[in-house]
C-alpha cells in the first residue's frame, strides 16, 4: 500500500512541475488565471502532454497526476467523497487528438456538475492491440467500474476484443456504430457491455434538416478527403445514397492529395458551381455539404470564392465563424456536445441507474446548429425560424456573435 | 273540496318554511355548481397564463443550459423572476430545482421543495408541464432540459387561496343574493298565495319558484361573466407573452424578418393551437408583418371594439422600428362559456322544480294527516295524503340510482379493463342490476303479504343504499357487479313494496290515479338524478356521487321508517305474480301479444338501457363530452317520452288504432338511432352538427318511447287473448315480459360493440333492425286491429 502523505506530496511536486512546465509562475500556481491568457509554450512539458491535454480550468476542480508510465495518467476529484465507495473509471485513448482534449474536458466537467465520485486513470493504448490487452487487464484487476472508449479507434478494437466483458463500455468521440455495423440500430441498445454514442448525425434526420431548408434541392455537391476513408464511409456515402432515391443530383468533390487541396478546391468547386447552374440557374436549390475532413473545411474560404450563391453547408460546427470565410449554416454534433452526452451514459451506469446494454445509440437532439447571417444575406437565402431558434452559435451581419453556446452576448435591438 | 281563500296559519307556515327549505337548497345547489364550474374555468385560465409566464423562464434557462452548461452558472434568474413575481400577486414564488431535488435559484417567498407528482399532467406545447397540488398551495412545474437530458425544473408556486379568493369575493355577493331571494319566496308564500283562489295557488307557487331561481341565476350569470372576463384577458396576454418571446431574439439581433421563412405559419400555429383567439399579428411600425392569415400581410390591424386585445411590444422604446405582437380574444369566449352554465343551470332549474313540487306536496300531506285524527274516517283527501307521503322514497330510490348513469358505462368499462377482461365485460354490472331488478319482484311479492309494503320499502332502501355505498369505496370489477346486483335487488323489493302501498292505501276506485305516482316518480327521479348527478361528479368525484346517494337513501330509509304508515295490501302480490307467471304461456301463445312483446314491446325497453343508458354514455365519453353534457342528453330522453306520453295516450284512446302508433314508435326509433348513427360520417371538427344530431336522435326516440309505452299496455289488453286471461293479468304479463329487454339491452349492444367495436354506425344497424321488427309487427295489423276492434266494441258494450 503507499503511503497517503508521500502519495500527496508526490503529486503536489508534479502538479507544481507541470505548472512550471507550462510558463506558470511557481508562486501563484494559479491554473484560471492560465487559462484567461495565451499560455507560451512550455519550456518543459509533463510526460503526457504530446497526448494528453485538457483546459486548465479542470484543475480547479480535479487533481491531474503523471506517472511514471508517460500513458497513463491518474485524475482525483479535489472534493471529498460523500459516499464513501469511489468509483473508478478507465478512459483508453488511441492517440493525440485535439477532439479528445475537448471531450475529456466535458466529461470531467459534467462529472464535477453531476458530483459523480469517481477517480479516472486515463491511459493511451497507442493503438496497439497488445498494450490494449495489458490495459484491459489492468481494468480486469483494478475493479473498474466503467470504459470509456476514446474516438473511433478504441471503440472498434474494443468491440472486437472486450464485447460481453464484465465493464461496462461508453464509446465518445466515436463514428457512427450503425453505419459501422457495431448497433443494430438507433433506437436499441446493444444488449452486450457496450452503450454507444454517435458523433454523427443518423442521415435521415441530418437530411431532414436539409429538406426544411431546401425542399425543392436539386443538386448537392459533397466535399471529401479521398483519404478520409471514415468520412467517406459515415458522412459522404450516406448522403449520396439518401439523393440518389430522391432523385437529387450529386456531385462528389474528393480532394486526392489534402497538401494540395486549394488548387484542387479551385478547380473542383468551379466545375461543380457550373454544372449545377445547368439544372438550377440560380443555384437556389443547391448546396455545397461539407464533410468533417481537415483538409476541406480548412479551404472553406477557396470553397467560398468558387460557390457563387449555392449554399455552404457543413457537418462541423466549428466551420461556421464571424466573418466572409464561413460556412452559412452547420448542422452536425460538436465533439464538446458528444462528450457530454456520453458523460451523462458514464454517470448513469456507473451510478446504476441504467445498464450499459439498455441504453439506446446517443445521438445529441437538436443537433448543433450554427447560422452567419453575413453569409445567409450574401447569398440570399432564407432560413426557417426553427433553426434560428435551434442554433446554439449565430453571427449577425456585421460577422459579430450575438448568440454563443444557446446564450445572447449581443443586444443590438 | 277546499276553494276557501284564507288558509290556516298553521298551513300557510308549513308552505312557507317548506318552500323556504326547497328553495334554499335549490339556490345552493346552483350557487355552488356555478361556483364549481367558475372557479374551475377561472383557474384554467390563470394555470395558462401561469404555464405561459414559467415559460418565459424555462425557456431562458433552457438556451442556456442547451449546449450543456451547468444550470447553476445561470446568473440571469433573479433578473427574469423577480420583476414576474412583484408584478403578478398570485405568485408567492419562482424557483429553479436541479435534477436532484435542491433549490438551486429563489424569486420570492421561500419554498423549499417541490411537490409531490400526484395531479394530472398536461401536455403544453410539447412539453410537460404538471401542475401538483399540496394542501394549500399549487404548483406549476415546468421541465427543464439540455439536449442531453433533464436538468431540473423551474417552479411557480401560488398559494391555492389567492386563485379561488377572486371566485369567492364574487359568489358571496350572490350567496347574500340567494338567501335573501330564498327568505323573499317563503314569505310571498306566506303572505300572498293564501288570499288566492285554491285551484291558482300551486300556479302562484310556481311562478315564485321560477321568479326567484331566475333572479338568483340572473346574478349568477353575470358574476360568471365578470369572473370569465378576467380570465380571458388573462389567456390573451398569456399567447401574446408567449409569441413574443419566441420572437424577442430576432428583434434583438436585429435580424431582418424577410430573412426567415416560418413566422406566418407560426401564428397560423397559434391559432390552431388556440382557436378561441381571433387573430394574432406581428406588427411592425403599425403594419402586419406576420398574421394567422397571410393575406393580412401589409394591412393595418383590424381593432374590434368586441374583443379583448393584448399587446406585448418587442422592440426597445425608441428603436428605429416599432415591433409589437397582438393577439385579440373575442368576448364571445365569454358568452361561450355562460352558454354552457346557463344549459346546466336549465338542468339543474328542472331538478329543483321537481324536488319542490313533491316536498310541496309532502309537507301539506305530512300537515293534513296530523291534523286528522279522528280514527276510521277516511276522506279523499286523506288518502291522497298518505300516498304522498310514498311519493319522495320513490322519487329518492329512483334519484339515487340515477345519480350514476351519465358516467356509470366508461366507469364499468375502465373497471372491466383494469380487472383484465375486454370492454364487453363492461355491460356485465347493467345486465347484473336488471336481471337481479326482474328476479326479486316476485319473491317480494310473496313477502310483502307477510312483513307489509313498508317493511318492503325498508328492505328495499337498505339494499339499494348498500350497493351505492359499496361502489363509494371505489371497489374491483367484481365486486361492482355485485353492488350492482344488491341495488338490483333493493330497487326491485322497493318497486313493489311501493305498489303495494299505494293498493294498500287508496280506495279501488282511485287505484290508477294513485299508480301514475309510480309514473311520475321514475321519470322526474330519473331526470332529477341524471341532471344533479352529472353535474356534481365534476366537482365531488364519482365515489362521492356513491356515497351522496348512499347517504340520501339512508336518509330515506329513516324518513320511511318514521313517516310511513305500516298497512299491507291485502293484495297477494306472489299470487297475482304467479298466475301471471302461469298465464304467460297462454299470452305467448297468442299471436298478437306474442308479436307485441316480441316486435316491439322488448326492442324499446332493450334500446332504453342498450343505448340510452348504456351505449350512449359511452359513446359521449369516448367522442370527448362533458359528464353533465351526457347526464342533459338523458335528461332530454327522460323528458320527450313524458311529454310525448301524454299526447300518444290522448291519440290512443280517440283513433283506437294502437298498431299504426306503435309502429310509427318504432320507424321513429329507428330513425332517431339512424340520425345518431350519422354522426360517424361527419366531419370530426363539425362538433355542432355531430352535437346537433345526437341531440335531435335522443329526442325522436324519447317520442317514440312515449308513443310505444302506454299504447303498447292498450294494444295488448284490447286484444282478444286479454278477454280470455284477463286485462290485469294481460297488463302484468306484459309488464313482466318487457324486463327481457331490459336485461338483454346491455348485453346485445355490449357484444355487438365487442364484435364491431364502439362505433356510432353499430346504433344504425340496431335502428335497422328495429325498423325490421316494426316493420314485421304492422304487416299483421289488419288481423290484430280486427281482434283488437271486436273485443274493443264489445268491451263500450
Amino acid at each position: 500500500m503507499r503511503n497517503p502523505s508521500l502519495e500527496l506530496d508526490r503529486r503536489s511536486f508534479i502538479r507544481h512541475a507541470t505548472a512550471l512546465a507550462m510558463g506558470i509562475p511557481a508562486a501563484t500556481t494559479s491554473w484560471s488565471a492560465w487559462a484567461q491568457q495565451a499560455p507560451a509554450a512550455p519550456a518543459a512539458t509533463p510526460n503526457y502532454w504530446d497526448w494528453f491535454k485538457y483546459s486548465p480550468k479542470i484543475l480547479e476542480k480535479w487533481i491531474v497526476d503523471a506517472t511514471d508510465n508517460p500513458n497513463h495518467v491518474e485524475i482525483e476529484p479535489i472534493r471529498r467523497s460523500n459516499t464513501g465507495v469511489r468509483k473508478r473509471m478507465l478512459v483508453i485513448y488511441p492517440r493525440p487528438s485535439s477532439a479528445y482534449d475537448i471531450s475529456i474536458t466535458k466529461i470531467l466537467n459534467v462529472f464535477e456538475d453531476k458530483s459523480i465520485d469517481a477517480s479516472v486513470t486515463v491511459m493511451n493504448f497507442l493503438n496497439d492491440p497488445a498494450r490494449g490487452r495489458a490495459v484491459l487487464k489492468r481494468a480486469e484487476s483494478g475493479n473498474y467500474d466503467l470504459i470509456m472508449a476514446m474516438g473511433s479507434e478504441t471503440t472498434a478494437w474494443l468491440w472486437e476484443a472486450y464485447r460481453g466483458g464484465r465493464i461496462p463500455v461508453v464509446s465518445v468521440c466515436s463514428k457512427d456504430p450503425v453505419v459501422l455495423g457495431q448497433s443494430p440500430g438507433y433506437n436499441k441498445g446493444s444488449n452486450t457491455n457496450f452503450a454507444f454514442t454517435s458523433l454523427n448525425m443518423p442521415i435521415d434526420v441530418q437530411m431532414a434538416y436539409v429538406n426544411e431548408l431546401k425542399p425543392k434541392l436539386r443538386n448537392i455537391a459533397i466535399l471529401v478527403d479521398s483519404r478520409n476513408v471514415s468520412a467517406i464511409e459515415t458522412q459522404s456515402k450516406p448522403v449520396v445514397d439518401y439523393a440518389k432515391t430522391r432523385n437529387i443530383r450529386t456531385l462528389e468533390i474528393a480532394v486526392q492529395n489534402p497538401a494540395n487541396a486549394r488548387a484542387e478546391l479551385e478547380t473542383l468547386v468551379k466545375d461543380a458551381t457550373a454544372q449545377m447552374m445547368r439544372n438550377d440557374p440560380d443555384l437556389s436549390n443547391s448546396i455545397y455539404w461539407v464533410t468533417g475532413s481537415t483538409s476541406v473545411f480548412r479551404e472553406i474560404a477557396t470553397i467560398n470564392a468558387y460557390s457563387s450563391r449555392a449554399a455552404v453547408l457543413s457537418v462541423v460546427p466549428e466551420i461556421v465563424k464571424g466573418g466572409a470565410d464561413s460556412a452559412v449554416l452547420s448542422i452536425g454534433i460538436s465533439f464538446e456536445s458528444n462528450a457530454h452526452l456520453a458523460a451523462v451514459y458514464a454517470a448513469e451506469i456507473i451510478t446504476g441507474r441504467m445498464r450499459a446494454g439498455e441504453l439506446k445509440v446517443g445521438v445529441v437532439s437538436p443537433p448543433d446548429i450554427a447560422i452567419n447571417f453575413r453569409k445567409v444575406r450574401d447569398i440570399g437565402m432564407t432560413l426557417p425560424l426553427s433553426f434560428f431558434e435551434a442554433a446554439s452559435t449565430i453571427y449577425d451581419y456585421e460577422g459579430n456573435p450575438v448568440r454563443v453556446d444557446g446564450v445572447s452576448v449581443k443586444q443590438t435591438g | 273540496m277546499n276553494s276557501s281563500r284564507d288558509l290556516p296559519v298553521g298551513k300557510r307556515l308549513i308552505d312557507a318554511f317548506t318552500m323556504l327549505i326547497v328553495a334554499s337548497i335549490s339556490m345552493v345547489l346552483l350557487i355552488y355548481v356555478a361556483f364549481g364550474e367558475a372557479r374551475r374555468n377561472y383557474e384554467r385560465f390563470q394555470i395558462e397564463k401561469l404555464i405561459a409566464q414559467g415559460q418565459v423562464v424555462q425557456s431562458s434557462l433552457e438556451s442556456f443550459v442547451r449546449p450543456g452548461l451547468p444550470a447553476h452558472q445561470y446568473v440571469g434568474f433573479n433578473l427574469l423572476a423577480e420583476p414576474m413575481v412583484k408584478a403578478d400577486p398570485l405568485i408567492d414564488a419562482i424557483s429553479f430545482f436541479n435534477a436532484n431535488g435542491e433549490r438551486t435559484f429563489q424569486a420570492g417567498q421561500a419554498h423549499n421543495q417541490i411537490f409531490p407528482r400526484i395531479s394530472e399532467t398536461l401536455k403544453v406545447n410539447d412539453s410537460q408541464v404538471t401542475v401538483r397540488h399540496s394542501g394549500d398551495a399549487f404548483q406549476v412545474v415546468l421541465p427543464v432540459r439540455n439536449r442531453f437530458e433533464q436538468v431540473g425544473h423551474v417552479v411557480l408556486t401560488v398559494p391555492s387561496q389567492k386563485v379561488t379568493e377572486r371566485v369567492e369575493t364574487a359568489f358571496r355577493q350572490v350567496m347574500y343574493v340567494g338567501a335573501a331571494v330564498s327568505v323573499g319566496f317563503a314569505l310571498f308564500v306566506f303572505f300572498f298565495v293564501h288570499n288566492l283562489a285554491a285551484s291558482t295557488r300551486s300556479r302562484w307557487v310556481a311562478g315564485g319558484f321560477v321568479a326567484s331561481f331566475l333572479i338568483t341565476a340572473v346574478f349568477v350569470v353575470s358574476t360568471l361573466v365578470s369572473v370569465y372576463a378576467q380570465g380571458a384577458q388573462a389567456r390573451a396576454k398569456s399567447i401574446a407573452d408567449s409569441l413574443s418571446q419566441r420572437l424577442d431574439d430576432l428583434v434583438a439581433y436585429n435580424i431582418n424578418f424577410d430573412d426567415i421563412v416560418g413566422i406566418i405559419p407560426l401564428f397560423g400555429e397559434y391559432k390552431r393551437l388556440n382557436p378561441e383567439i381571433r387573430s394574432a399579428a406581428l406588427l411592425v411600425d403599425g403594419k402586419i408583418r406576420a398574421h394567422a392569415d397571410p393575406a393580412r400581410r401589409g394591412t393595418d390591424w383590424d381593432h374590434r371594439a368586441d374583443d379583448y386585445e393584448y399587446t406585448v411590444r418587442i422592440s426597445a422604446e425608441g428603436a428605429a422600428r416599432e415591433v409589437i405582437v397582438k393577439v385579440a380574444l373575442p368576448r364571445d369566449i365569454v358568452y361561450q362559456q355562460i352558454f354552457r352554465s346557463v344549459k346546466n343551470f336549465t338542468a339543474l332549474f328542472v331538478a329543483s322544480g321537481f324536488f319542490a313540487a313533491l316536498f310541496m306536496g309532502l309537507a301539506r300531506s305530512l300537515k293534513q294527516l296530523s291534523d286528522s285524527n279522528v280514527e276510521g274516517q277516511w276522506t279523499q283527501e286523506e288518502e291522497l295524503a298518505t300516498i304522498n307521503l310514498v311519493k319522495p322514497v320513490f322519487f329518492l330510490a329512483v334519484f339515487v340510482e340515477h345519480l350514476s348513469y351519465a358516467f356509470l358505462p366508461p366507469l364499468m368499462k375502465a373497471s372491466a379493463a383494469a380487472a383484465g377482461l375486454s370492454g364487453g365485460w363492461g355491460s356485465l354490472p347493467f345486465v347484473a342490476y336488471y336481471l337481479a331488478f326482474a328476479i326479486s319482484l316476485y319473491p317480494s311479492g310473496r313477502i310483502e303479504r307477510s312483513f307489509g309494503a313498508k317493511n318492503l320499502i325498508i328492505a328495499g332502501l337498505t339494499l339499494a343504499g348498500l350497493g351505492l355505498f359499496i361502489m363509494s369505496m371505489g371497489v374491483d370489477f367484481w365486486t361492482t357487479v355485485l353492488a350492482r346486483a344488491l341495488s338490483g335487488i333493493g330497487q326491485g323489493v322497493l318497486f313493489i313494496g311501493v305498489q303495494a302501498y299505494i293498493l294498500a292505501n287508496s280506495s279501488p276506485g282511485r287505484r290508477t290515479q294513485a299508480g301514475s305516482a309510480i309514473v311520475y316518480g321514475f321519470q322526474a327521479g330519473m331526470i332529477a338524478g341524471m341532471a344533479i348527478g352529472s353535474l356534481l361528479v365534476s366537482y365531488v368525484g364519482v365515489e362521492k356521487i356513491f356515497l351522496l346517494g348512499a347517504v340520501i337513501a339512508s336518509a330515506t330509509l329513516i324518513y320511511g321508517l318514521i313517516g310511513l304508515p305500516s298497512r299491507t295490501s291485502g293484495t297477494d302480490f306472489s299470487d297475482t305474480m304467479h298466475s301471471a307467471w302461469r298465464e304467460m304461456a297462454t299470452l305467448i301463445k297468442n299471436g298478437v301479444f306474442a308479436r307485441t312483446v316480441l316486435l316491439v314491446g322488448i326492442p324499446a325497453k332493450a334500446v332504453l338501457t342498450g343505448i340510452v343508458l348504456f351505449a350512449m354514455p359511452l359513446l359521449l365519453t369516448q367522442n370527448g363530452y362533458a359528464r353533465e353534457d351526457i347526464g342533459q342528453i338523458t335528461m332530454l330522453y327522460a323528458g320527450c317520452v313524458i311529454i310525448a306520453s301524454h299526447f300518444a295516450s290522448v291519440r290512443a284512446d280517440r283513433d283506437n288504432n294502437t298498431a299504426s302508433i306503435l309502429f310509427n314508435g318504432s320507424t321513429m326509433t329507428a330513425c332517431g338511432l339512424a340520425m345518431i348513427a350519422a354522426v360517424a360520417f361527419v366531419d370530426p371538427a363539425s362538433s355542432v352538427v355531430a352535437t346537433s344530431l345526437i341531440i335531435v336522435g335522443v329526442a325522436i326516440i324519447g317520442i317514440a318511447h312515449g308513443y310505444i309505452n302506454a299504447p303498447i299496455v292498450t294494444h295488448v289488453t284490447n286484444s282478444r287473448i286479454s278477454q280470455q286471461v284477463g286485462m290485469t293479468s294481460t297488463a302484468a304479463g306484459y309488464r313482466l315480459l318487457e324486463r327481457i329487454g331490459h336485461v338483454a339491452g346491455p348485453i346485445l349492444v355490449g357484444q355487438l360493440f365487442v364484435i364491431f367495436g364502439a362505433s356510432w354506425t353499430v346504433l344504425g344497424a340496431i335502428g335497422l333492425g328495429i325498423f325490421l321488427l316494426g316493420a314485421i309487427f304492422v304487416s299483421h295489423a289488419d288481423a290484430d286491429h280486427e281482434d283488437g276492434v271486436s273485443l274493443s266494441s264489445e268491451a263500450r258494450a
